[in-house]
């Protein structure tokens, strides 16, 4: 007997007829699908489409990292994303054989000998896969519930159709198996036990022909579900560019705008019109899964605001049509203003999909175009120069008593120390900055601080004021052409982000270092050494922008080691501290995220919490106030603790 | 519909002023000017009303030329028009003169309902200038309102609220008529910036630059010869010596401090 | 045309009391007439103040002008600015001092501009220059400096007074003087007075006290109530804050002291968990005695103050109130 496929046993002609027919309509309707689909996002560039296709094939396997950093959900992903594509191939290889191959001639086969029986075996194993993939998905969706997961009709559906399909399918290949004999049950294994019950089965033909007719039709149906449900991910994952943290861009260019005279373009998000068509195939990936809602420090802390809502929300009025943003479609201001801006939601998305983008665009549109914004700190950057609203000569208070000199403009120096605004004003930050000049001090690093230094305009980008950011980023710009330096360290991770990352947009490549970095530096390359031992528990707070915007984590941690008897403990997950994108300037009701963020840490129960951003600090110590917790616990910058175990 | 006129002052920030105690003048080099804050809550109170009763808002700022930044600011925040007034033979003025030069001003612009002021400057801290604006104009004025409680657009009459050291008074009056009101009594909005770029770049379709010519004004009423207050001598504010001891904290400690303020007869 | 002489001081009265302010103005006004030689007089408008007119001959004055109608019952800057400038072209003093209050702020200058004359608001020190001439010092740019300004030409030389900073002079009944009951006719006001709200029994606002405790960033929000028990402590006290408790909506803003805030002179100032900012600073640096609480060694309020104590308010707040009683 030779083994290979037998396709179609036990169905008649007219059943295959109707397959065929299907298949056919099913394929329209899919055809359809598509061109409503690109109707609605509007491509017009199809070769930026094919490069994003080349991007993102490349990304696959990252994109499935990402959905691993949560055990259940990510295996649950991988076992039947796995399934499907061997299943898809293993189908695609029958009708290769049969409708091309055998047309041909007969005596062409693929599906012969032994292949056939490693075909099988693969088959079966595939089909075990995604069996327990979709049991696992069910299981989740019906008892675990988890919070950030909604049963909507086709998070339903979809698992339990191809379920379906999958146990229609092994019940088939059993019937086969029962009727025929129990030949090479070693490969068809699953098929094999699914077969042991029907053995004395009668009637099995009938049965076996209602249950292929399902089966088949299952499959039909389930083609256009990867365009008319959430199953388009699939597809659009890899026609949708991957977002970054750095995507939101200018929209203009005010020294532009001023030279030419003309006001002729749009700010923010107004309208879903202002979205174009990359990021409405972004967008319409999104299959609220919820692992930005579980990463979103605001949702964690109020549910105000849930960036897979702000994705779903937008996604809706784009596919209804639709038009303003943030009165028709109630992405609501309150959201709005309670971002963080950590990006982690950016970082997290499987897909990347980037919610911050679309948050930061309304607030540009509402501030921008409407001036509103829920705090006074624009206005005081504006009129003096500093979000705290304190005089600006104030500035240099902070370094009355050291040793701290101005950049001449005729002498090139080495470094400049760029302090910020919290570092020179806020009463906690500036213990920083004099540690770190201490520090530099101590190290005989030679630096000079500007005198024109003033705010640097990240929070005004990031409160939605481009054309103020933009204002205060060619002053600043204006300032380092005067100055001959070699790079520029700073104290706060918000200048930092916003010279590596946003001054570039207006020509200024700076060779910027954080004072983590910096420190870092000064630890390898042997200037920081023999530091007095510090017999502390130490845990560790990454920064967001120095986390998520900049991948700076192992430095700090390689700092913390650097000191003698001082021990780390990890907090498993990172959460913002409340204090980015405004958060340190806008009150929020309920439960405060630097609060909870305190917590987390607490649990541990260390000596000291160490981070290296003034925001941080400021959010932290304001949350120990909160707690009364004050004097329990130590809040620390990585350079005040360098800075003392200098000898 | 009403025409509110805001009067604006575009003053050193004062917090960055220091004084040249050799020299016996102030040093205004390198001081950024600001927007006198309480007239930020005038223009809020006028756009508000604006807001309510319909109108429109001009903003008027006697001010040396680089005021223009300032204006720009009141436009963005949403008033209509601004009007500087700016001519060396302003200069010196007292308050008495300032506010002849202003109220001869705003009798420029024609039809005016409810002037509004800043209650003072963080420059001089006078609060003069509503008072006197309103009896040269010859007409009501009440200074440290807080809020508008009506206005009756057919009669033209308003009602408002404010409050003195011992309770809250309510007034009434025909319009037109001059207030002040202080920091505080509102939250002045953030001005727009896409306003604030179009007042940058079409700054004469919103700002209009008046000089002497443009007003009906007596010579010897305005500048330092229409000022009948002469500063004779600035000196640097007296500090008092403090004891600064300064201890960590112990019950003793609590006992010394006691003693100290018999000693000084606080208690 | 009659010489303008002689010093006036217009008294203010609430309701038939006298305020403090306007007392206090009667011993500089009586300084002042004196370096001149000429008399001084105080003007009093009021309905039914017979029971009081005779007070300012009590605080020094040599004449009262009064006039005492119904109409006059409240205070309305348009009747009060038309009856004083009446009675000072009748009286022409050269010299017309009016109490800082709101009142005396809003109608002072009204005055000045209807007689056209000079005036210098929130004065803090008077003198008479050589020229005979009433120096008027005041201190404008937040209190950094003191100006000194005259009024050369224009007469009466108009100057409100900054409340608390002159000592009332003591009150002597046997002191005679001449009291003249005067009537003016007026023009019916276009301002109208509908309604006037007495504030019931609330706080000492801070300008007033003579204790202010005042509380800052450093005080957790559910510990205020340590600072208003520190305040029952002493009699005619305050609980003021600084800046940042204003701007995050923790404290109202009547209780500001500082720049943007008041600007308080009280007898003991105790600042509790306040870094010192310049601009907290220059609202409470004339207090006479400042007590300074904070954990920080190196906050800047330690170099303003009297008496600064490094620790944890939460101790020593119960503490002090402790000792203070058993000792007050």
């Amino acid at each position: 007997m030779i083994i290979q496929r037998e396709h179609f046993i036990m169905v008649p002609e007219w059943a295959i007829l109707i397959l065929y027919i299907s298949v056919v309509f099913s394929l329209i309707f899919t055809l359809y699908g598509v061109y409503r689909r690109f109707s609605i996002y509007r491509i017009h560039n199809y070769g930026l489409l094919l490069s994003t296709l080349r991007k993102k094939t490349s990304l696959v396997l990252q994109s499935e990292l990402r959905l691993l950093r949560e055990r259940y959900g990510g295996l649950m992903h991988t076992l039947i994303v796995v399934g499907l594509a061997i299943l898809a191939v293993g189908t695609f290889l029958v009708f290769f054989e049969y409708d091309i191959l055998m047309r041909v001639n007969p005596n062409y086969r693929i599906l012969t000998g032994s292949i056939y029986l490693v075909y099988e075996f693969i088959l079966d194993l595939a089909g075990g896969l995604l069996l327990v993939g979709l049991i696992m998905v069910i299981i989740r969706r019906i008892i675990f519930k988890p919070n950030r997961l909604e049963n909507r009709v086709e998070d339903i559906i979809v698992p339990f159709l191809l379920l379906y399909g999958g146990l229609s399918g092994f019940i088939l290949e059993g019937l086969r198996i029962a009727t025929k004999g129990l030949q090479h049950t070693q490969s068809s294994f699953i098929g094999y036990i699914f077969s042991i019950s029907f053995l004395n089965m009668n009637n099995i033909e009938k049965i076996y022909l209602a249950i292929w007719i399902s089966h088949a039709l299952t499959l039909v149906v389930t083609l256009p579900l990867f365009i008319y449900s959430k199953l388009r991910h699939f597809p659009l994952f890899f026609i949708s560019p991957p977002y970054s943290v750095y995507e939101f861009k200018p929209s203009f260019n005010l020294s532009e705008v001023l030279k030419s005279k003309k006001i002729d373009f749009k700010v923010g998000l107004e309208s879903i019109d202002a979205l174009n068509w990359s990021q409405r195939v972004n967008i319409d990936a999104c299959v609220n899964c919820g692992r930005c809602q579980d990463a979103c420090p605001a949702y964690r802390a109020n549910i105000v605001l849930s960036p897979k809502a702000i994705i779903q929300k937008l996604r809706e009025s784009m596919v209804k049509g639709i038009c303003n943003v943030v009165t028709d479609l109630a992405l609501h201001e309150s959201e709005i203003w309670a971002c963080t801006t950590c990006g982690e939601c950016v970082i997290t998305c499987p897909i990347f999909i980037n919610p911050l983008n679309y948050i930061l665009e309304s607030r540009r549109y509402l501030v921008t175009n409407l001036g509103k914004v829920p705090t006074s700190a624009l206005f005081n950057i504006m009129v003096r120069g500093n979000p705290y609203g304190l005089p600006r000569s104030d500035r240099r208070n902070w370094m009355r008593d050291l040793n701290v000199n101005y950049a001449k403009e005729d002498e090139e120096v080495e470094l400049i120390l760029w302090i910020g605004c919290a570092g020179a004003y806020d009463s906690r930050a500036q213990k920083i900055a004099k540690s770190l000049v201490l520090l530099l001090n101590k190290l005989n690093v030679k630096f000079a601080v500007l005198k024109e230094e003033e705010c640097c305009g990240e929070l005004a980008r990031r409160l939605g004021d481009e054309i103020l950011f933009q204002e205060i980023a060619e002053r600043n710009i204006e300032t380092f052409r005067k100055y001959r330096f070699k790079q520029i360290v700073t104290l706060c991770p918000h200048c930092y982000n916003t010279f590596r990352n946003d001054y570039p947009d207006f020509n200024m490549k700076l060779n910027v270092k954080s004072h983590v970095e910096l420190i870092y530096d000064l630890v390898v390359n042997g200037k920081i050494r023999a530091l007095s031992p510090l017999n502390k528990i130490v845990a560790y707070h990454d920064p967001c922008y120095l986390r998520n915007y900049n991948e700076i984590l192992i430095e700090s941690r390689k700092i913390l080691k650097s000191i003698p008897e001082l021990r780390t403990v990890e907090i498993s997950k990172h959460f913002c501290c409340g204090g980015g994108g405004g958060g340190n300037w806008i009150e929020s009701e309920g439960v405060r995220i630097n609060v909870q963020r305190l917590e987390d840490f607490i649990r541990d129960n260390p000596d000291i919490i160490a981070t290296a951003c003034p925001y941080c600090v400021s959010m932290f110590e304001d949350a120990l106030k909160l707690k009364d917790l004050e004097g329990k616990f130590e809040i620390k910058d990585l350079c005040e603790i360098v800075c003392s175990g200098l000898r | 519909m009403l025409n509110m006129v805001v009067g604006v002052k575009w003053v050193p920030d004062t917090a960055d002023v220091k004084f040249d105690p050799a020299k016996g003048t102030l040093i205004r080099e390198g001081v950024e000017s600001i927007i006198n804050p309480p007239d930020l809550n005038a223009i809020e109170l006028a756009l508000s009303i604006k807001e309510k009763y319909g109108g429109k808002v001009y903003v008027i700022s006697m001010s040396p030329p680089a005021a223009l930044k300032g204006l720009k600011i009141a436009i963005a925040m949403g008033a209509d028009k601004a009007i500087l007034l700016t001519d060396r033979r302003f200069a010196g003025a007292d308050t008495l003169a300032t506010s002849y030069t202003l109220a001869m001003a705003i009798r420029k612009i024609g039809s005016y309902d409810i002037i509004i002021f800043g209650e003072e400057t963080i420059d001089s801290a006078t609060g003069h200038v509503g008072p006197e604006v309103g009896e040269i104009l010859g007409i009501s004025h009440v200074s440290y309102i807080k809020r508008i409680l009506n206005i009756d657009l057919t009669s033209k009459i308003i009602e408002l609220e404010r409050e003195v050291e011992n309770g809250v008074e309510v007034y009434k009056s025909k319009l037109p008529i001059v207030v002040s009101v202080g920091v505080g009594v509102n939250n002045p909005r953030y001005p727009i910036p896409i306003r604030r770029l179009h007042a940058e770049i079409e700054t004469d379709k919103y700002i209009e630059i008046w000089g002497l010519s443009n007003i009906d004004a007596e010579l010897d009423r305005i500048g330092l010869q229409g000022s009948p207050t002469r500063v004779i001598k600035i000196i640097a504010a007296p500090t008092v010596q403090r004891r600064m001891e300064v201890f960590q904290y112990s019950k003793e400690v609590l006992n010394l401090m006691v003693k100290r303020l018999r000693e000084c007869e606080v208690l | 045309m009659v010489e303008f002489s002689g010093v006036c001081v217009y008294i203010e009265q609430r309701r038939g009391i006298i305020q403090e302010a306007s007392l206090q103005l009667l011993g500089e006004g009586r300084r002042l007439a004196d370096k001149l030689n000429v008399n001084l007089m105080a003007f009093m408008i009021g309905y039914d103040i017979n029971s009081i007119i005779n007070e300012p001959i009590y605080y020094g004055a040599d004449r009262v002008v009064y006039i005492d109608d119904e109409i006059y019952r409240y205070y309305n800057v348009e009747v009060y600015t038309q009856v004083l400038v009446e009675l000072l072209l009748k009286y022409r003093p050269e010299i017309f001092l009016v109490a800082g209050t709101k009142y005396g702020r809003e109608l002072a200058p009204s005055i000045a501009a209807r007689l056209e004359t000079g005036i210098t608001a929130d004065c803090t020190g008077f003198d008479i220059d050589e020229s005979r001439n009433l120096v008027q010092i005041r201190p404008p740019f937040g209190g950094r400096v003191l100006a000194y300004i005259i009024t050369p030409i224009k007469r009466p030389q108009i100057a409100t007074a900054r409340p608390n900073v002159f000592p009332a002079p003591k009150r002597n009944i046997d002191r005679k003087g001449e009291v003249i009951c005067e009537n003016v006719s007026i023009k019916k006001p276009r301002l109208e007075l509908v309604e006037f709200k007495e504030s019931g029994d609330k706080e000492l606002p801070i300008e007033k006290a003579e204790v202010i405790i005042a509380i800052g960033r450093g005080l957790s929000k559910s510990d205020y109530h340590l600072a208003y028990e520190l305040c029952k402590v002493f009699s005619n006290s305050a609980v003021g804050c600084s800046r940042p408790l204003v701007d995050q909506g923790l404290m109202p803003r009547s209780k500001q002291v500082g720049q943007t805030g008041k600007t308080v002179r009280p007898k003991l100032y105790i600042a509790i968990g306040i870094s010192g900012a310049v601009q907290h600073i220059a609202g409470m640096k004339d207090s006479r005695y400042v007590i300074a609480i904070n954990k920080d060694p190196n906050a800047e309020i330690f170099k303003f103050c009297d008496f600064g104590i490094v620790g944890d308010y939460k101790e020593i707040i119960p503490e002090l109130i402790k000792v203070l009683r058993s000792k007050h």
